[in-house]
């Protein structure tokens, strides 16, 4: 990424060099294109008006030959016709054919110029005039010469008028050629001056130009320098944030590490509560009349569950417990230690006295929750089971055993050994313990006959309000129609078989409850 | 007309009426956190000689406000005759047995599920 951002800062920079140096070039470039252009402009202004002013004078000096050999010649006239010399008149006539050469070479050099058409027509039109002028002039001449005609003035008259008209025209000729002349200077100057502020506006153009990449870069040169002050300024602002962030953030880890780790540990508490005061394998298997089989699974967030599966010494029986203190966490856990404790120890102090018990475990729950500002209270269950004098001898269609049962619980699932299913609803039985001080009359006793064969399922509310995906509970009727299709299995297979089942029933969904499962067969 | 709110539930007294009207989720943690609920019930067993609580929009109670009821389903029955009324709903799951045990602690309690 550093060396992405380095290659394209490199190429923006040569991108903006090469810019600035085509701009300087392009600007030199037309400020001598211009300077070449106007230098070539004055060239050619100066040869133009070079060479104007040598036509002109060229024009002038050949225009005042011809002037002048036309009033030379009429002079020479006049001499000619004042004198009566014959040799004189000769070499005056030879004079007279001189001028003439004279003339007709000023005019060929005047035509060899640069005329206009006007000029040259009108040179055109003077040669026929002059040419009569001629003809009356060599007329004199001759007559002068042979002495014949005595009154030459009317030839005389229209030489000169003759003479005159040309030489008028010449001059307006010679001042229209000036006026020319003039025209073309001011052309020239104009010229001149369009050029030079050709060059002035080349000139400035190409400054113009200078000073705008000169602009352009002192701009851009700002704007880059301001762009680095606010990067380096957001570099600072992006440092300071995360740096805060970094800060809040390792708080947070820091609290929630700590949260976990009391949380890790309350959990594994709880845990061990409830593995070390479970009956054990052992215990369980060494009873005799029944054919026992336990069941309990934590959930993530532990529950409180309870259940107790204890051999009384005293009277031979067995003692089972169940129950679910309410809400979750380290609090229920000790509340099941506590029940667990008031139960084994009233088993014996009352003779298994069931009511008594739970009356007992009523009240001390109740103050010692109070105690701990506390309102766990829960469900509790007990059974005690005595096996019969006919139980034990094993006579048929005899009951073989009594079940007494008293506490509000779960209802208790009885299936007979020909299949059939008895609910015992407790509600009446009983009452929340530890809910309230004063309960003692709410606890009634039950009764059961247990034949041979016959199953007891007691389980806790985990198993019936465990949910699938479709939050629809497994309840009650699924768990009775598990336990009837597998009545005559052990009570271990029914256990498996009835857990198997919920957990099939709950997939991938999450437990919220504890599983407690206790099945028990009399043999 | 005493109102108390909160993310989820609402516990409404008139005591014109002589009602008190629960609705929504109740999982407040622990007595202290219900204290403005059972000074709300307490003053309302005072104010009068009768009271029905209804409870039919409800739709959850933890363990400690099923605490909190059946200690004042306690102090109402100890008010010499004191009228208190439980309206709730079968469809909701927590009442059935819960409110039956109200019952059982006031069996004067007139409890009518819905």
């Amino acid at each position: 990424m550093k060396n992405k951002n380095n290659s394209k800062n490199k190429r923006i920079v040569k991108q903006q060099i090469i810019l600035v140096l085509s701009g300087f070039f392009i600007a030199f470039l037309i400020l001598g294109i211009s300077a070449k252009v106007v230098l070539k402009n004055q060239q050619e202004n100066y040869e133009k008006l070079d060479y104007l002013v040598n036509q002109s004078n060229a024009k002038s000096s050949q225009m005042t030959n011809l002037s002048d050999a036309i009033r030379d010649r009429m002079l020479i006239v006049y001499d000619i016709l004042n004198t009566t010399d014959i040799f004189d008149i000769d070499d005056k006539s030879m004079l007279l054919s001189d001028r003439a050469s004279d003339f007709i070479i000023a005019r060929e050099k005047l035509m060899s110029l640069d005329l206009t058409e006007k000029q040259k027509d009108e040179l055109v039109d003077q040669r026929k005039i002059l040419k009569q002028a001629q003809i009356a002039l060599q007329k004199i001449v001759f007559n002068a010469l042979n002495e014949t005609g005595n009154n030459q003035s009317d030839l005389i008259k229209k030489a000169r008028d003759v003479n005159a008209g040309v030489l008028i025209r010449l001059n307006n000729m010679r001042l229209v050629q000036t006026e020319l002349s003039q025209h073309e200077l001011k052309a020239a100057k104009s010229s001149y001056k369009s050029t030079r502020e050709k060059m002035v506006m080349m000139g400035l153009g190409g400054l113009a130009i200078c000073l705008s990449i000169v602009f352009v870069v002192i701009h851009q040169i700002r704007a880059q320098g301001d762009t680095l002050t606010d990067v380096m300024q957001q570099l600072e602002d992006s440092n300071q944030t995360l740096e805060n962030r970094v800060e809040k953030r390792t708080k947070q880890l820091i609290k929630t590490r700590e949260d976990n780790l009391r949380m890790g540990a309350e959990l594994d508490i709880s845990r061990q509560l409830q593995k070390v005061i479970l009956p054990t394998e052992k215990e369980i298997s060494e009873i005799d009349s029944l054919d026992i089989a336990a069941f309990m699974e934590p959930a993530d967030e532990i529950g409180g569950d309870y259940y107790e599966v204890l051999k009384h010494a005293e009277n031979g029986g067995v003692l089972i417990g169940i129950g679910d203190v309410t809400g979750h966490g380290l609090e229920s856990g000790m509340v099941m230690l506590m029940i667990q404790s008031i139960i084994r120890s009233q088993s014996t102090a009352t003779g298994c006295d069931l009511i008594k018990m739970l009356q007992v475990a009523n009240k001390t729950i109740h103050d010692n929750v109070s105690r701990m500002n506390s309102e766990k209270n829960l469900s509790l269950m007990l059974l005690d089971y005595q096996q019969t004098a006919e139980g034990e001898s094993d006579e048929p269609d005899k009951p073989a055993g009594i079940v007494r049962y008293s506490g509000q619980h779960e209802s208790m699932l009885v299936i007979r050994s020909n299949g059939q299913v008895e609910e015992f609803d407790t509600d009446e039985l009983g009452f929340p313990v530890g809910l309230v001080e004063d309960a003692d009359d709410f606890f009634k006793e039950g009764h059961l006959e247990l034949y041979k064969g016959d199953t007891v399922v007691l389980y806790t509310d985990g198993i019936t309000e465990a949910a699938n995906a479709e939050h629809e509970l497994y309840g009650i009727e699924r768990l009775r129609e598990i336990a009837v299709a597998n009545f005559k299995s052990s009570a271990v297979d029914i256990k498996d078989k009835i857990i198997a089942h919920v957990k099939q029933y709950i997939g991938e969904q999450k437990i919220y409850d504890d599983l407690t499962l206790l099945v028990f067969k009399q043999v | 007309m005493k109102i108390i709110k909160d993310d989820g539930y609402k516990v409404e007294y008139n005591a014109a009426d002589k009602t008190v009207d629960f609705s929504g989720t109740l999982r407040l943690s622990g007595l202290t956190e219900y204290a403005p609920i059972v000074e709300c019930l307490e003053t309302a067993v005072d104010d009068a000689d009768s009271l029905t609580l209804s409870l039919k929009d409800l739709s959850f109670l933890n363990s400690s406000g099923i605490a909190v009821l059946s200690k004042f389903v306690i102090k109402a029955r100890n008010k010499p005759d004191f009228s208190l009324t439980i309206l709730g709903s079968d469809e909701t799951p927590w009442q059935g047995k819960s409110l039956k045990n109200l019952q059982r602690l006031m069996p004067s309690l007139t409890l009518e599920l819905l």
